[in-house]
C-alpha cells in the first residue's frame, strides 16, 4: 500500500478527524509490534473499501438499505444477570403516544411490575421523550416502575448499540421493530403487541411479504389488541395465533377519558372529525365528502355545530359553503382527555376489522360516535351503545351521522348517562395478558 | 446563590512527601500497613488511600500507616519487609506489582486489594466504553481500554482479599475473583472538615443568605461524563426556559446540547478545583446534581457527591444507583430522582426553599456522622488488621526473602515518628 492508498484508506475507514489524528500523533505501537518487531498487518482493501472501488452496489447492501428499520438491532452483551423488560417503538414522543404506543407503555409497565423487572424504553426513530411516557401513566391511574431507562437506539446511527444481558426480554410493536430485534435475540424472548393488521399497510410487495412473516412466526408471542383483532387474523390465515396469541380489550380509565359530563348545552355543540389524510385507512376523503353533504342537507346546523378536525396535515376546507373547520394541532394526553370529554359526536372512519381507538375513546368519554363497518366489525355494541356502524358508502354514513346527532341532540336535553360496556381497568383488561406472558 | 464568605485557599497537594519519611511513618507503629497507588492524584487515592493513612495514623493505636508507588519501584522489597499487611489500591498489574505480592505471600501476610470502581473485568469493558462515551470505532481505544482494565484484574486476582466502596461492587469483585470483599466507604477528610465546617456554620448563621439567583451545580465536567449529564440536560433546560434565576454552574467543561445551548449565557464554567476549595464552591449553590446513567458500571460508584455537598449544607438531587439511593431519604436529606423526575425534583427544592435549611441540617448530621473520617477507624482497622487491638512489641523473623536480615523491625528500632498530619 503507497501513501496515497494508505492516505485513502484511513480517510475512508476513520472519516477526516481520524486522519488528521493519524498523521499528527503517528502510529501507536501495536502488540504485534512490541512482540515481533514487525509492523501488525497491514489493512486490507475490504468494506467500504470493496464498496468504493465498484460502481455497483452490492445486493446485499441494497437491500438492507430498503428495509433499514426490520435490520437485525446492534447489540452486545454484558455479564449482567437482572431482569428487564426492554420496550421497543419508533417513538414515545408526543405526537406518537396516542393509540398503540399509549397501550404498549401501559403493558410494558405491567409486564415490567408483575415480573419484578426494570423497564428499558428503545426507541428507534426519535429520541425518546420522558415525559410524554410519564404523561401516559399518570392519565392511565399507574405508578413508574422504578428508575425506567431511555434508549434512542437510532435506527439511521451505524454506531448505535444497545448493552444486553441475559435478563433482558423484548416486548416489540410493529413486525419492523419484531424483525429487528429477532435478527439478534433469541425468539423465546420476544414477546410482540400486535394491534394492527399490520399486513394491510402495504399493497402486495416486498414490504407485505416481510410483514406476513414475521406474523407467520410461531416461535414467537402474540399480545393482540381486541378480540376483533384477533378472529380477524385468524380467519385470514394466521391459525397459530391460536396456540402463540392471546387478545385483551382495552381500558379506558376515567383519569384518561374524563367523566361524562353534560355538553353543548348553552353552547354549540362540537363534532369531532378524525382527519387523517396520510392515513389511507382512515378514509379521510370519504368522511370529508359525507360532512358536506350532511352541511348542504342540513343535517348539520352551522348556527348549532362546531366541526373540528383532529390529525397532522390537514388542509384548510370549507363544508357545504358555510362551515370552516378548526384544526387542532397534536394534542398532549391530558389535553386530548380533556378536549373528547367536550365532544357530542365523532366521525371516525377506519377501514381496519378491530374497532380502533378514537371511536373508544370517544364512547368512553360521553360522546356519540359514527363508525364504519369492516370486514367482522359489523357492530361495536359489545363496546357502547353510543357508537354506530354503518356500510362505508355515502346514503349510509349520512343516515348514520344523522341519527348519532339526533342521539346527542337527546341527551343533551335529558342529561347524560354513563351506558358504556368500556372497561375502565388496565389491570382488569391486561390481567390475562399479563399472566400470559409472565 | 449562598452568600458564604469563605475565602479561597492557597492549596498544596498533602501527599508530596519524600520515600524515607513515608517509610519512617510505616515503620511507626507496631501494626503497619502499606498502602500501594501508582501515582497520588486528588480522585481515587486521596479517598482510598490518603484518607485511610489519616484515620489510621491520627486515631490509630500504635499503627504504622503510609503510602508507595510506582516511583518507589526500587524500594517495594523494604515496604514489603516493614510491613503486615500490604493494600494494593486499583493498580495495573506489572513486574513490581506481582514481586511485591509474591514477596508479601512468601512471609505470610495479607494482601488487599482496594478499589472504587467497576475497572477490573474486561467482560465490562464494552459497557464502560459506551458509558464513557469513548471512541470505540478506533483500534487503539480498545488495546488501551482492555489492557487497563485486565491489568487491573490481574492485580486483584492475586489478592488475598478485596475492599470496596460499596456492598454492589463488593459483589461484582466476588463474583469476578472469588475474593472475599468488605465495604469501606469513601468518607471527608480532616481538610475538608475543617473548610465545610466552617462555611455550615456561617451558612447556619446567616439563615443559609443567599442572592436572588438559584445555582445547580454539577461538578462532574468532562467528556466521560456526556451520557450521564444528558440524563438531566432537556429538563435543567425545561426549568431554566420557565424560571429565569436559574442558573447552572459547571465544574469542568460540558457540551451544551438538549437545550441547554440557548442558555449559555446563564451558564458558568469553572476549572476544576483541589478538594478543599471544591468544598466551598460547593456550599455556593442551592442544588447540587448527580444525574447517572443506571447500570452495572455506574451501579458501583459511590456516592461521594451526596456527602462532599451535604457538609457544607448544599442539597443533591442524585439518580438513584445503588450508593446514593442508599444514602439519600427522599424528600429527608436530599432527593432521588428517576429518568422523568428531574424537573419535578428541581422545582420542588425551589419552591421550598423554607424548608431547605432543615433538610440541609438534617443532611449535615447524616454526613458528618457516616462519613466524617473520625468515625471509620474501626472498620478499617477490623478489616486490615482482624482486630482493633494492637500486640505487644515484639522482633519477628519473617521469612529467608526479608531484606536486611529478614527481621521486622521492633519498635525500639524504629526512628522517630512522622509527627507531620496526614
Amino acid at each position: 500500500m503507497n501513501l496515497f492508498e494508505k492516505i485513502g484508506w484511513y480517510w475512508r475507514n476513520r472519516g477526516i478527524a481520524g486522519l488528521v489524528k493519524r498523521v499528527i500523533k503517528g502510529r501507536a505501537p501495536s502488540p504485534d509490534y512490541v512482540l515481533t518487531g514487525h509492523a501488525g498487518g497491514v489493512p486490507t482493501r475490504s468494506g467500504n473499501a470493496t464498496k468504493a472501488s465498484h460502481a455497483t452496489t452490492s445486493a446485499h447492501l441494497l437491500v438492507s438499505d430498503q428495509f433499514p428499520s426490520a435490520q437485525p438491532m446492534r447489540v452486545y452483551t454484558v455479564p449482567e444477570s437482572l431482569a428487564r423488560l426492554n420496550l421497543v417503538t419508533d417513538s414515545i414522543s408526543a405526537g406518537s403516544l396516542f393509540g398503540g404506543v399509549g397501550t404498549a407503555i401501559i403493558l410494558a409497565t405491567m409486564l415490567a411490575s408483575r415480573r419484578g423487572a426494570r423497564l428499558r424504553v428503545v426507541t428507534r426513530r426519535e429520541a425518546p421523550d420522558e415525559r410524554g411516557f410519564a404523561q401516559v401513566l399518570e392519565c392511565n391511574g399507574l405508578a413508574m416502575p422504578g428508575n425506567v431507562e431511555f434508549v434512542h437506539l437510532n435506527v439511521a446511527d451505524g454506531k448505535a448499540q444497545l448493552d444486553i444481558c441475559e435478563g433482558d426480554r423484548f416486548l416489540t410493536t410493529s413486525w419492523w421493530t419484531t424483525a429487528s430485534v429477532l435478527g439478534s435475540v433469541p425468539a423465546e424472548r420476544v414477546d410482540y403487541l400486535l394491534q394492527e393488521d399490520e399486513r394491510m399497510f402495504y399493497p402486495l410487495g416486498d414490504d407485505w411479504l416481510r410483514c406476513s412473516e414475521v406474523m407467520q412466526r410461531n416461535d414467537i408471542r402474540f399480545i393482540i389488541n381486541t378480540e376483533l383483532l384477533y378472529e380477524h387474523l385468524i380467519g385470514t390465515g394466521l391459525e397459530h395465533f391460536k396456540d402463540t396469541a392471546k387478545w385483551f380489550e382495552p381500558a379506558f380509565p376515567r383519569l384518561a377519558s374524563g367523566e361524562p359530563t353534560a355538553r353543548g348545552v348553552t353552547e354549540k355543540r362540537k363534532l369531532f372529525f378524525y382527519a387523517r389524510p396520510n392515513n389511507l385507512r382512515n378514509l379521510f376523503y370519504r368522511g370529508l365528502e359525507v360532512l358536506d353533504r350532511a352541511v348542504v342537507e342540513g343535517i348539520l346546523d352551522p348556527e348549532r355545530w362546531e366541526v373540528i378536525f383532529v390529525g397532522k396535515d390537514v388542509p384548510k376546507v370549507r363544508l357545504g359553503g358555510t362551515i370552516e373547520p378548526k384544526v387542532l394541532p397534536t394534542m398532549t394526553w391530558r389535553e386530548y382527555g380533556e378536549f373528547i370529554s367536550q365532544v357530542n359526536v365523532g366521525v371516525c372512519l377506519m377501514c381496519t376489522p378491530h374497532p380502533s381507538y378514537p371511536p373508544l375513546d370517544l364512547a368512553a368519554a360521553g360522546a356519540f360516535v359514527l363508525t364504519n363497518k369492516f370486514g367482522l366489525k359489523q357492530s361495536l355494541d359489545r363496546y357502547s351503545d353510543r357508537i354506530l356502524c354503518t356500510d362505508t358508502h355515502v346514503p349510509a354514513l349520512l343516515d348514520g351521522l344523522r341519527a348519532v346527532i339526533a342521539q346527542a341532540e337527546n341527551e343533551i336535553e335529558r342529561g347524560v348517562v354513563d351506558d358504556t360496556r368500556i372497561s375502565r381497568s388496565w389491570e382488569n383488561s391486561l390481567a390475562d395478558a399479563v399472566e400470559y406472558l409472565n | 446563590m449562598f452568600i458564604v464568605a469563605e475565602p479561597p485557599h492557597a492549596y498544596k497537594d498533602p501527599w508530596a512527601i519524600p520515600f524515607p519519611e513515608r517509610f519512617r511513618a510505616l515503620c511507626s507503629g507496631q501494626r503497619r500497613v502499606a498502602y500501594f497507588y501508582e501515582r497520588p492524584d486528588t480522585s481515587t487515592f486521596r479517598y482510598r488511600v490518603y484518607n485511610m493513612i489519616q484515620v489510621l495514623s491520627t486515631l490509630g493505636k500504635g499503627i504504622g500507616a503510609s503510602f508507595f508507588g510506582n516511583d518507589d519501584k526500587d524500594e517495594l522489597d523494604r515496604v514489603v519487609d516493614a510491613a503486615d499487611v500490604i493494600v494494593i489500591c486499583r493498580a495495573r498489574y506489572n513486574e513490581h506489582i506481582n514481586q511485591m505480592i509474591t514477596r508479601a505471600h512468601a512471609q505470610g501476610k495479607k494482601v488487599i486489594f482496594d478499589v472504587d470502581d467497576l475497572v477490573f473485568n474486561v467482560d465490562y469493558a464494552h459497557l464502560i466504553l459506551r458509558t464513557l462515551d469513548q471512541d470505540i470505532s478506533a483500534s487503539e481505544t480498545w488495546d488501551h481500554w482492555f489492557g487497563w482494565i485486565g491489568r487491573i484484574g490481574a492485580t486483584l486476582r492475586m489478592c488475598d482479599e478485596a475492599i470496596a466502596t460499596n456492598s454492589y461492587l463488593a459483589h461484582r469483585i466476588q463474583e469476578f475473583s472469588g475474593v472475599r470483599a468488605s465495604v469501606i466507604p469513601n468518607f471527608l477528610n480532616k481538610e475538608q472538615l475543617a473548610v465545610s465546617d466552617r462555611i455550615y456554620k456561617e451558612k447556619v448563621d446567616s439563615r443559609f443568605k443567599r442572592t436572588h439567583e438559584i445555582h445547580v451545580g454539577y461538578f462532574s465536567g468532562t467528556p466521560t461524563h456526556n451520557h450521564d449529564f444528558a440524563v438531566v440536560a432537556r429538563s435543567l433546560a425545561r426549568v431554566m426556559r420557565q424560571d429565569a434565576r436559574v442558573r447552572l454552574l459547571v465544574v469542568g467543561f460540558l457540551e451544551l446540547k438538549e437545550g441547554l445551548e440557548a442558555f449559555s449565557d446563564r451558564i458558568e464554567f469553572y476549572s476544576l478545583h483541589d478538594f478543599v476549595n471544591l468544598q466551598r464552591l460547593m456550599s455556593l449553590v442551592e442544588i447540587n446534581i448527580v444525574p447517572l446513567v443506571d447500570n452495572g458500571f455506574t451501579n458501583c460508584k459511590s456516592e461521594l457527591k451526596y456527602f462532599e455537598a451535604a457538609a457544607v449544607g448544599t442539597l443533591t438531587i442524585a439518580t438513584p444507583i445503588h450508593s446514593y439511593a442508599s444514602a439519600i431519604a427522599h424528600g429527608e436529606n436530599g432527593y432521588l430522582a428517576s429518568s422523568i423526575e428531574w424537573e419535578e425534583c428541581i422545582h420542588k427544592i425551589i419552591n421550598g426553599m423554607d424548608r431547605y435549611s432543615s433538610i440541609a441540617h438534617r443532611a449535615h448530621v447524616h454526613s458528618i456522622r457516616q462519613y466524617g473520617w473520625f468515625n471509620q477507624l474501626d472498620r478499617i482497622e477490623k478489616i486490615l488488621f482482624g482486630t482493633n487491638e494492637a500486640p505487644a512489641c515484639k522482633i519477628s523473623k519473617s521469612t529467608d526473602f526479608a531484606s536486611a536480615g529478614g527481621v521486622k523491625a521492633s519498635c525500639d528500632d524504629l526512628p522517630a515518628p512522622v509527627t507531620r498530619s496526614m
